[in-house]
């Protein structure tokens, strides 16, 4: 006869209960953890392994008029597993008010008024104050008024004091380009957050514990990417070179030693492509580490994107007979993949990235692989907008750049729509350590300055 | 031809034999290998599965193995109707089955099994939960308060009660609190919530105060005063902000 059980989790082998916690939905799985210590780390399996789309209120978007987009702040969690989103009730005040700087590892950086940077894990609900960039930034105020436009007196190149009003993504393109982590702070690991600012000309470095940034002895600036990777930072500079630095280790006097300094040609692709789309937009670089390999990702946006992908000019956009401009949002048109060959020193294209896929945009460029996550696509860049220098320059858009790039036949799907293409704050990735670390270090060339 | 018709004996774990069509028989991966990579005429044992749990898997064998191949006029709603009634069975004989499915790696069945018991998880409290399944709750205070306050995320999304806190840490690490009232406190690690439980006395109070014991016992003690906060589910929790000596 059937004996009467003791419990579910005594009697089923660990395999069987995750075929049951896959599927299970993400408030499920919160409510599983609950229940009892073996289904709380059952459920933590899934639950930490989600990546997330980071959105503004729908509501705030579709029916704000674009002006005062700077009170906006972010309320949706996008899942892209379920592919459905979580809003919170109502809007932290911390979204309204701070400025997003970065995420990663799992963690969002905002920067609030009075130029003090935190940290924030959106799931565990908890802030990291970290000092102050007043005196990095040569910020002397910064206040907020009530539009939410930031009101700035800084110093520029030791000269005079200036007086600036701008939005949270002037902010971004000028103060704090992006933020990053290395090492996890949830389990009260030591960690380390560095920052590319000042017009991507200098890189500070905090750590945990320490109570100020220091400025890196930089030697290429300015830099179009920042990664951490096994507690070393690399940054991608303008002149094609690669800079390495162990933020473990010090020389003699204390500063932190540059372990590494490639300058690397050019991919020839990406030069012959983009003389032949001078004028009609912007690159952007990424710099992304990759089961031990470097990716170069190129991203080349349009100025003036057609609805039919045609690349125009701002005099297209005035026609005889409209009395206003034509409203043609910029665009994303294509990705480059490169990866770094070490014996060589060259970029080598990519046709495929096999099974992962990448996470760029305003936070750290990540890899991931298509098997951490369902519904990932194979072969594709997730990317969100981080045009800052564009983003407020319309009221009719900005923040709208984001979807998912299809390497293979160079094709777009959106990942989150809203009726207006006015989206701000712009969506941001939110990608858990839990799902960099699955990677299986299958490759055996380390990158260098790593031995 | 003709291999339709051949016959497996299966032997249970209670010593009873089951004689069934090859092609129900071999829905299981594990009796398919045993059948190709043995003696095809000996009995196979499964001697994990008891008679009737077995005799319960063969008949949901032969239903798809039958729509499957036409030989039963069964519309895919029809089906899927049958399953759900093969599944509304005890927890017990659920969870026999669940185990003889992956035993037998029979994929379809032990979807099937899995899903129905996801279905008795869904949209439950933790509370609920444990009392469906007999789980017993080992969780100390302090884990599950650290828990629970993960979950008031999705309770504010599902439009419940009480609204996202966002706590601050301290940058040093307190490792002990002490009250200068008569009720316990549970510290749960550094730079964490700290919970009261058995707050009845406190009820009517709007803020106590706390007394936090440093590092260096020549540092005098640093008072913080708490606010309390009534979340609507029967506690009272109190939070702790610490304020960031640097």
């Amino acid at each position: 006869m059937a004996k009467r059980r003791k419990s579910l989790a005594d009697q089923v082998p660990t395999e069987i209960f995750w075929s049951i916690f896959n599927k299970l939905s993400f408030i499920d799985l919160l409510q599983a953890k609950a229940v009892c210590s073996s289904w709380n780390l059952a459920a933590e399996e899934f639950v930490s392994k989600m990546p997330w789309l980071m959105l503004p209120s729908k509501k705030e978007v579709e029916e704000g008029d674009g002006a005062f987009v700077n009170n906006n702040g972010y309320n949706g969690f996008f899942n892209l597993c379920e592919n459905r989103v979580y809003n919170l009730k109502t809007t932290p005040m911390e979204f309204r008010e701070s400025c997003c700087i970065g995420s990663s590892n799992g963690w969002l950086v905002f920067l609030e008024h009075k130029a003090v940077p935190f940290l924030f894990n959106p799931f565990k609900q908890i802030k990291i104050h970290l000092p102050s960039v007043d005196y990095l930034l040569g910020l002397k105020k910064m206040e907020r008024n009530e539009d939410g436009e930031y009101e700035l007196d800084y110093l520029k190149k030791n000269q005079r004091f200036f007086f600036k009003v701008c939005g949270k993504q002037q902010v971004r393109e000028c103060f704090i380009q992006k933020a990053i982590l290395s090492g996890k702070p949830d389990c009260n690991e030591n960690f380390g957050v560095v920052l590319l600012c000042n017009n991507r000309e200098e890189i500070a470095y905090h750590q945990r514990g320490y109570n100020s940034w220091t400025v890196i002895d930089v030697s290429h600036p300015p830099y179009r990417d920042i990664i951490c990777h096994k507690n070393h930072l690399y940054a991608l500079s303008d002149n094609n070179s690669i800079e390495v630095w162990d933020l473990g280790g010090r020389d003699y006097v204390g500063r932190i030693v540059n372990k590494s300094d490639i300058v690397l040609p050019f991919p020839d692709k990406s030069h012959t492509k983009g003389n032949s789309v001078r004028g009609f937009g912007t690159s952007k670089f990424y710099l992304v580490e990759s089961c031990d390999d470097l990716l170069l990702i190129v991203r080349f946006i349009g100025d003036y994107v057609d609805f039919d992908g045609t690349l125009l000019t701002e005099w297209d956009l005035l026609t005889e007979t409209c009395t206003q401009p034509k409203i043609c949002p910029y665009r994303t048109c294509f990705f480059h993949v490169y990866k770094l060959d070490f014996d060589e020193l060259k970029w080598v294209e990519v046709e495929s990235l096999n099974d992962r896929a990448l996470f760029l945009g305003g936070n750290q460029s990540v890899s991931v692989s298509v098997q951490s996550f369902p519904n990932c696509e194979t072969n594709s860049i997730y990317f969100t907008d981080d045009c800052w220098e564009k983003m407020e320059e319309d009221y009719n858009y900005g923040g709208h750049d984001t979807g998912i790039y299809n390497i293979k036949d160079e094709s777009f799907k959106p990942i989150y729509e809203f009726s207006s293409d006015k989206i701000q704050p712009p969506p941001c990735w939110i990608i858990p350590s839990a799902m960099l670390e699955s990677q299986l270090g299958q490759c055996v060339a380390s990158l260098p300055g790593c031995n | 031809m003709g291999s339709t018709s051949t016959k497996i004996k299966l032997r249970t774990s209670d010593q009873k034999v089951f004689e069934v069509e090859k092609a129900v028989a071999v829905q299981s991966q594990t009796i398919k290998y045993i059948y190709e990579n043995g003696c095809p005429d000996s009995v196979i044992h499964v001697h994990s599965v008891s008679g009737d749990i077995l005799s319960k898997i063969l008949d949901y064998c032969k239903k798809h193995v039958n729509s499957a191949a036409g030989k039963e006029d069964i519309s895919p709603e029809e089906l899927y109707e049958w399953d759900a009634n093969f599944v509304k069975v005890d927890q017990n004989t659920l969870f026999d089955l669940i185990l003889a499915a992956n035993c037998l790696k029979i994929e379809s069945l032990l979807d099937l099994t899995c899903q129905t018991v996801a279905n008795m998880i869904k949209g439950k409290r933790p509370e609920e939960i444990r009392t469906t399944f007999n789980i017993k709750n080992d969780y100390t205070i302090e884990a599950e308060e650290a828990v629970r306050r993960e979950n008031k995320w999705a309770f504010d999304m599902l439009g419940g009660v009480g609204t996202m806190v966002i706590e601050e840490l301290a940058d040093d690490t307190m490792s002990k609190c002490v009250t200068n009232t008569k009720s316990r406190v549970c510290v749960i690690a550094a730079n964490q919530i700290v919970m009261m439980r058995s707050i009845s006395k406190l009820a009517n109070k709007k803020s106590i105060d706390v007394y936090k014991q440093p590092q260096n016992p020549t540092t005098p003690r640093i008072k913080e005063s708490v606010k309390q906060r009534n979340v609507g589910t029967g506690f009272i929790e109190l939070f702790f902000h610490f304020k960031c000596k640097m």
